[in-house]
């Protein structure tokens, strides 16, 4: 170790006077390379896909493909969301399954494309994937911004659903934006829930 | 033998046996070095290739990393980091819980070729001081951060090493309960010293 520490600090001096001005970056990377050097055991020990029995460093130590992998499915689920694009929806899941924000994003095209068994399916996956412990209020939190996006899209004022395929469609989206408002209210008689309700009451001029 | 002239009787003059050429010591010692050699190649070679962990005979570290991130934490952590004066250019952030464990991973992709560069402004080494940066306040505690990791990336985008640390540790270094060298010694991580080589003689 000390030997390794020698060699590290006679890099450090080199390093030092091959650049006059030795910058952050180089200190970084200097501390990087120093922490290398001493540490050759365990480089060697993850190399060969040896663990120490820390998860939390197996993980890290592993992540850069999964972080990879997520940023693929991130861009291509944000260029779904921002086109309306089923196919790179489709694409992200298949990189990323499993992923309850994609399902709720993947339910909600599919309800403002009026494909409702696409909807309802992927609807109930986010209450399989959603992780035990964590607050549903994330899932609300989504689900309404997304909603008064898709309701933007089909709304063509009050009193009026001609921008609904279907009587199904017309009432499922009512309903999730009341459901969701008054969850993120805590209160399903909330003003906002009320208006979503009196919404979902246009429904009925749909055939059904 | 047979007088000369005529044919010899194999019944009666059998031919002189031939020694049967025997395999010496030398030789099969060799072929056990070879085989020995090739085996531990081989041996070497798949867990390289990760074949263990292909096959699932061993676990892997990205096997842990199936949940869904919590990109809310990680926003908020950045934009922490951001107002304690860390430009975020090229720093991404990503918060993934890890199977098995109550805790999150904290994964941060410093990347040169995306912008990034530290901007510490003190004397501290940027690295560990990034590190305590990415650990502390509130929304860390919220988002149930355990281990804090950090990649680093050179100008041409290639990944130097990733180093990792637990938030404690962390912590303690940022309390001055030990001192930068003692913080290392804690560290965990790969790295690629080629690369990491490659860069500090990069002109």
């Amino acid at each position: 170790m000390r030997r390794h520490r020698l060699v590290g600090s006679l890099l450090l001096a080199t390093l030092a006077l091959g650049a006059c001005s030795a910058d952050d970056r180089q200190l970084a990377q200097a501390f990087i390379q120093q922490w290398a050097i001493d540490h050759a055991d365990e480089i060697a020990m993850h190399k060969l896909g040896l663990s120490d029995g820390n998860s939390y460093v197996d993980a890290a130590v592993d992540a850069a493909d999964v972080v990879m992998n997520f940023q693929r499915a991130e861009d291509l689920m944000a260029k779904g969301r921002r086109n309306s694009d089923p196919k790179s929806m489709d694409a992200a899941m298949k990189l990323r399954p499993n992923d309850w924000t994609y399902e709720l994003s993947r339910s909600h095209l599919a309800l403002q494309l009026g494909d409702m068994d696409t909807y309802w399916g992927n609807w109930n996956r986010v209450g399989i994937d959603f992780p035990l412990g964590t607050p549903w209020q994330k899932v609300d939190r989504q689900s309404y911004s997304e909603l008064l996006v898709v309701h933007k899209r089909l709304d063509t004022g009050p009193g009026s659903v001609s921008g609904y395929k279907s009587y199904a469609q017309c009432r499922a989206l009512y309903d999730a934006l009341a459901v969701s408002s008054g969850n993120l209210a805590g209160d399903q008689a909330s003003t906002e829930t009320r208006s979503w309700r009196q919404r979902e009451a246009d429904c009925d001029l749909l055939p059904h | 033998m047979a007088p000369e002239g005529t044919a010899p009787d194999p019944l009666r003059d059998p031919p002189a046996p031939t020694r049967k050429k025997k395999r010496g010591c030398f030789a099969t010692g060799c072929l056990t070095i070879v085989g020995l050699l090739l085996i531990g190649t081989v041996l070497v070679g798949g867990l390289l290739l990760r074949v263990p962990q292909q096959l699932g005979i061993l676990p892997s570290g990205a096997s842990l990393l199936q949940g869904t991130p919590d990109r809310a934490a990680a926003a908020a952590i950045l934009d922490q980091v951001a107002a304690a004066g860390v430009d975020t250019t090229g720093l991404s952030l990503y918060v993934f819980p890890v199977e098995g464990q109550d805790g999150t991973l904290a994964y941060a992709v410093l990347d040169t070729s995306a912008g990034f560069h530290f901007s510490s402004g003190t004397d501290a080494n940027p690295l560990p001081d990034l590190f305590g940066k990415l650990a502390g306040g509130s929304t860390v505690d919220e988002a149930r951060v355990e281990q804090v990791a950090i990649a680093y990336r050179d100008e041409s985008g290639r990944t130097l090493g990733v180093l990792t640390a637990s938030t404690d540790v962390i912590r303690e270094f940022v309390a001055g309960e030990i001192d930068e060298e003692a913080f290392s010694e804690q560290l965990h991580g790969d790295v690629d010293l080629g690369a990491v080589l490659d860069a500090v003689n990069a002109p």
